[in-house]
């Protein structure tokens, strides 16, 4: 039955032409959105000591590198946004998100539905209660949008 | 904000259209039937029932003036119902819309010499009526979509029309018939319009499909709303192109009512107001759930026997117990399912709008504080 194992969504031409149409919205090579990655980590690391969580997502989350070829400078990105969320205290959790700009919320959420994606290499319950807190307080929309969103991080 | 009008069909109301005078009301009962109700007193009675269509009919327009109605439907066909008053009947005219998917939205124009049907062939039918073939002519918007096209809506001038669908973007196309229009006064859309101009094209925040799109009352600004939950409003003369995240479930019908109030409704149950205070568009009611009249049968949570009558009730009429609803198993909102379609009045009132849900409801609603 070697079709079952056939990854159908690689044969459709229609999904090709989105995967391309998001490659032409980043213009940066992929070399270059890791290097950016790279130099964002230590800034937020930076700001992750100094406590101020609020200031350390707002720049991971800014400029989160998706579409093909993106892969290193993805899985980069969402182990540095992961480590902000686990330094976070709980009782924190919800003053957090409250200071996020509405278009961040949404980001973040990707990297939340990420983290649970993988349970091995993240931290469930915690992110789970993010995810309540960013529901809360962005409403079911922001998981549409997140569902909807072809720019996959 | 307030409900004018309730009716209760016994069947789902997919999708409806009154007639200049709200006498009357075409509606589908989810099937290939367009069923013709006409108002007596505070109820709703069948008068005729149009059979033409094999499959759902998708959606249904009633031109107010020339007091035609066009159908459209899955079975890739749309028919322009005209009333015979000496026998009493609507006849059918066949339209040759020459496209090869399900028809998906049909309106007419705002002077009801054309009207457009959206499809799943990735193309807009443009219908007119040529009188030398004595036959409705259709003409193809084609170039742009890439996708089914789910929704059209006219501009006031007659001639630009938008469109939106899956290909996730919204579109405002020219529908310039040669013969059958005057040249149109130039706006900030464009200024020379020949058949299939692209004068614009938005996209929402996060994509997703186009449900709704919408002008404006003086057709300088486009909306639409989109499956990612959001409201785009788009302004060309200045360049503003706006969206509001919205924190409920996707719209799938938006309306206008007036220069600076969209209404948009869609899985929530209640038709959401969203008003434009100067700098941002804001959400500024939920039309229905203030309405204290409405629930004066219901007990309030606060009250310590309430949770007892709820689960004596469930056991009484051995009902399951529905989430986020009130004592008596029903929702806030006047509707009690999703809102399938959103009209504004057909006689151009801004302040009427009307609904219709899967639950069969039917309602008129006056929009103002």
């Amino acid at each position: 039955m070697s079709h079952r194992k056939l990854a159908i969504d690689g044969h459709d031409a229609e999904q090709e032409q989105i995967a391309q149409q998001i490659q032409y919205l980043s213009t940066k090579t992929s070399a270059e959105v890791a290097a950016l990655v790279d130099q964002k980590a230590a800034a937020v690391r930076a700001l992750i000591t100094r406590g101020s969580t609020l200031e350390a997502l707002e720049r991971a989350l800014v400029d989160a590198p998706y579409g093909r070829g993106m892969e290193p400078a993805q899985a980069a990105n969402a182990l540095l946004v992961n480590e902000i969320l686990m330094a976070t205290r709980a009782q924190d959790v919800a003053q957090v998100v409250a200071g996020l700009p509405e278009d961040e919320r949404d980001v973040l959420l990707k990297y939340v539905y990420h983290g649970l994606a993988r349970p091995a290499e993240f931290n469930c319950g915690v992110l789970l209660a993010w995810h309540e807190r960013i529901v809360e307080a962005a409403g079911l929309g922001s998981i549409v949008r997140v569902m909807s969103d072809r720019r996959t991080i | 904000m307030s409900v004018l009008d309730e009716f209760t069909f016994p069947f789902c109301v997919t999708a409806y259209s009154f007639n200049g005078d709200k006498s009357q009301v075409a509606l589908c009962p989810n099937s290939n039937e367009v069923h013709i109700y006409a108002r007596s007193g505070t109820q709703w009675v069948q008068t005729h029932v149009l059979k033409e269509h094999d499959l759902l009919v998708t959606s249904i327009d009633w031109a107010p003036q020339t007091n035609r109605i066009v159908s459209c439907s899955q079975d890739k066909n749309a028919y322009v119902w005209t009333f015979d008053q000496a026998a009493v009947v609507w006849r059918p005219t066949l339209v040759h819309l020459r496209i090869n998917r399900a028809a998906t939205q049909a309106r007419w124009s705002p002077q009801e010499n054309k009207f457009a049907v959206a499809s799943g062939d990735k193309c807009v039918a443009i219908c007119y009526f040529g009188e030398e073939n004595n036959w409705w002519v259709s003409k193809h918007l084609k170039k742009p979509i890439a996708s089914t096209v789910l929704c059209v809506d006219w501009h006031p001038n007659n001639v630009l029309i938008a469109c939106g669908g899956t290909d996730m973007k919204a579109r405002v196309l020219s529908a310039f018939i040669k013969g059958v229009d005057q040249k149109p006064p130039s706006t900030a859309w464009g200024e020379r319009l020949p058949f299939n101009t692209l004068c614009g094209e938005f996209e929402s925040p996060s994509s997703g499909w186009v449900h709704s799109v919408g002008f404006s009352p003086d057709g300088e600004s486009l909306a639409f709303a989109s499956h990612d939950s959001s409201i785009t409003v788009a302004t060309p003369a200045t360049g503003d192109v706006t969206s509001v995240r919205s924190p409920n479930l996707p719209f799938t019908s938006l309306v206008w009512s007036d220069q600076s109030t969209i209404v948009v409704s869609g899985h929530d149950c209640s038709p959401m107001v969203y008003a434009f205070d100067g700098s941002a568009w804001r959400l500024v009611a939920k039309l229905g759930e203030d309405d204290k009249s409405r629930r004066s049968s219901t007990a309030s949570p606060s009250n310590s026997n309430s949770a007892f009558n709820l689960f004596r009730q469930m056991d009484s009429r051995s009902q399951p117990a529905k989430s986020s609803g009130t004592a008596d198993g029903m929702l806030k909102s006047v509707h009690q399912n999703t809102i399938t379609e959103l009209r504004s009045d057909p006689a151009g009132n801004p302040v009427e709008i009307s609904s219709s849900g899967l639950d069969g409801k039917l309602i008129q609603w006056r929009v103002q504080a």
